[in-house]
């Protein structure tokens, strides 16, 4: 067997042009499904533990995928706002822990997440360098941004610009990054964790600027009447909370009006999970979902999808076979001679047999064995290219 | 060292038959086998190789009866014992020299492939004056070279005999004339017998008797 391959990989190494082509073949062949179902596998695993994890959502009216893929794993989706009101009523309901999320910017492309200290227990988020959120103003990394931009504890991160073209928005908020977190292998290793009310700086609805009622600026003021100071557009807001300065950030307004983007609700029982649902299945603005309904909703529309592709995989493999059983007859008659001479010389039909199935062999093993370290390579590729899906 | 007696061969559906009523050939002696086209040279070296085997008679060879035994025995009797050239020189085209002369001990498992063996492939090569020639591959290769390539490849098992089919059919005279000269010295060297096919009357002198094989009785085609 060992002179078999000897000859064979002779063979397939003397005619270089005709191996690659094959093995390229064989490997585009394989690849489109074998990374098709990695990715599947890989992904739908995760994507199901995560909504298994997280028993209800509540969000805005509208597309139930977008809202469970933007609570669960930060996706850029747009989904309409949900108000602090709605985290106070289940408050005082008292039938479970409300976890506010509010998720409409990032930082250096990365999601900032706003929440409270209640999202680090639930998801057993644990700090590994650093401490955890304290103060406005502050923020804590997910393991993989801090390796991949080099981050940590005494650094600062500024939220992205939204809109670079309209002077009239708020200007990136400058973020003192107090700790890191320890690998989970989820989409919170690739979020940017902030105090919710420093997401509503970042919206310009808490803001903070020098005290124009006790110190006023004459170049900055318009009118006073009484408490009441109408300013102009040359008042100089800050972008970057301090010890200093941390006094003068308020908001006007109400807070029950404050944006967020969901909330995750964890019921205290299974009893409290279906009042609560109930309860909810009546308002006209929200609703609750559970995730691992959603998740495996979606990953259904997937499969049959997929289902669509194998079929496609499976015309082209035949083809390809077809292909080869071509290329091994045409080879078979060309060789015929070389064969026979082999035989002449006392090798066996079984041999000059065995020795073309090598050949073919060890072909079949590389276009494979290269599809699957492309596939693999694909499926380790993703999250560098799709931040938040 | 070959004897046959009695032999008939015809292929399957063809109006080609051969009969050789007795031929014997001594060890060590040197016999060129001659003929018209199409009378029967090439199927003679065949079966005197154990490749085809007749209808009838016996074709004895080294003591042993190639129309008697197994496929598999045939074919290791004739890796070990005996050696074959061809016209057409046969090179492996995706093996070097080197793997071209060890060709036989990659087909066979009963020759074992020894350092020694490839020593003596090496030497064998030199004495063809191939030394430096082992790792080109033979479309690199003059026809000539080939040709000694192919001599290196038929006695790299130290085969008793040597079985040539017209092998300086596609050369020109003068290396026509070298090669046979190779031939028969490593033959002579080794003590094998030589069976050469060739319808080349200028090559004669140099073998020890000349078969003609159109005058054994119903011969040709």
């Amino acid at each position: 067997m060992k002179n078999v391959l000897r000859l064979a990989w002779r063979y397939v190494a003397y005619h270089k042009a005709k191996t690659v082509i094959l093995t390229v073949c064989l490997m585009l062949t394989a690849m489109l499904p074998l990374a098709a179902h990695l990715l599947i596998s890989t992904y739908g695993e995760s994507l199901t533990a995560r909504a298994r994890a997280t028993p209800l959502v509540i969000g805005a009216k509208g597309n139930r995928f977008d809202l469970v893929l933007k609570a669960l794993y930060f996706s850029k989706a747009h989904v309409e706002p949900v108000h602090m009101r709605t985290v106070d009523a289940i408050n005082d309901g008292g039938l479970a822990l409300p976890i506010p999320l509010h998720l409409r910017y990032t930082a250096r492309g990365y999601p900032v997440v706003g929440t409270t200290l209640d999202y680090f227990d639930f998801r057993g988020l644990r700090v590994v360098r650093g401490t955890g959120l304290r103060a406005l103003g502050e923020a804590v990394l997910g393991a993989e941004v801090a390796r991949r931009e080099g981050l940590g504890p005494g650094d600062s991160i500024y939220s992205d610009q939204s809109n670079i073209y309209d002077i009239s928005k708020t200007y990136p908020l400058k973020m003192h990054i107090v700790g890191v977190l320890a690998e989970t292998g989820t989409p919170d290793d690739e979020a940017v964790f902030v105090d919710l009310k420093s997401t509503w700086i970042i919206d310009g609805i808490i803001h903070g600027h020098a005290d124009v009622v006790k110190n006023p600026n004459p170049a900055v003021v318009l009118k006073k009447e009484k408490e009441n100071v109408v300013t102009n557009a040359a008042i100089v807001e800050y972008h970057e909370v301090t010890p200093e300065n941390i006094k003068y950030f308020h908001m006007h307004g109400e807070r029950a009006d404050l944006p967020l983007s969901a909330i995750i609700v964890v019921p205290h029982d299974r009893k409290s999970a279906t009042i609560f649902k109930a309860h909810f299945a009546s308002s006209k603005t929200e609703r609750v979902l559970v995730p691992a309904k959603v998740v495996q909703e979606l990953l259904g529309l997937v499969f049959r999808v997929k289902r669509f592709f194998d079929a496609n995989f499976a015309l082209i493999t035949v083809s390809t076979a077809l292909f080869l059983v071509l290329v091994v007859m045409l080879s078979y008659r060309l060789r015929k001679r070389e064969m026979e001479t082999m035989y002449k010389i006392g090798c066996s039909r079984r041999m000059t047999f065995w020795l073309q199935a090598a050949e073919l062999g060890i072909v079949l093993v590389m276009g494979l064995g290269l599809a699957g370290v492309v596939a693999i390579g694909i499926v380790q590729a993703v999250p560098y290219f799709v931040h938040g899906l | 060292m070959i004897s046959i007696r009695n032999l008939r061969f015809s292929y399957g559906g063809g109006a080609f038959s051969l009969t050789v009523p007795e031929l014997h050939i001594g060890a060590g002696e040197k016999v060129a086998i001659i003929g018209p086209s199409g009378v029967g040279k090439t199927t003679l070296a065949a079966l005197i190789a154990g490749i085809l085997t007749p209808q009838r008679g016996q074709v004895v060879v080294d003591g042993v009866d190639l129309a008697r035994e197994p496929d598999h025995r045939r074919r290791n009797f004739r890796i070990a014992q005996i050696g074959f050239v061809f016209q057409e020189f046969e090179l492996v085209e995706y093996l070097c020299v080197r793997d071209n002369i060890l060709l036989p001990y990659y087909l066979n498992d009963t020759l074992a492939l020894t350092p020694a063996v490839r020593q003596t492939a090496e030497s064998l090569a030199g004495s063809m004056r191939l030394g430096d020639k082992l790792r080109r591959y033979p479309r690199t290769l003059s026809q000539g070279e080939k040709q000694r390539v192919a001599i290196c490849r038929a006695l790299a098992t130290s085969p008793k005999l040597l079985i040539a089919d017209e092998p300086t059919g596609n050369l020109d005279p003068q290396t026509a004339q070298v090669i046979l000269e190779l031939l028969i010295e490593e033959v002579r060297r080794r003590g094998a017998t030589l069976v050469m096919v060739t319808h080349n009357h200028h090559l004669l002198e140099a073998f020890d008797r000349t078969v003609d094989i159109e005058a054994f009785a119903g011969g040709g085609a």
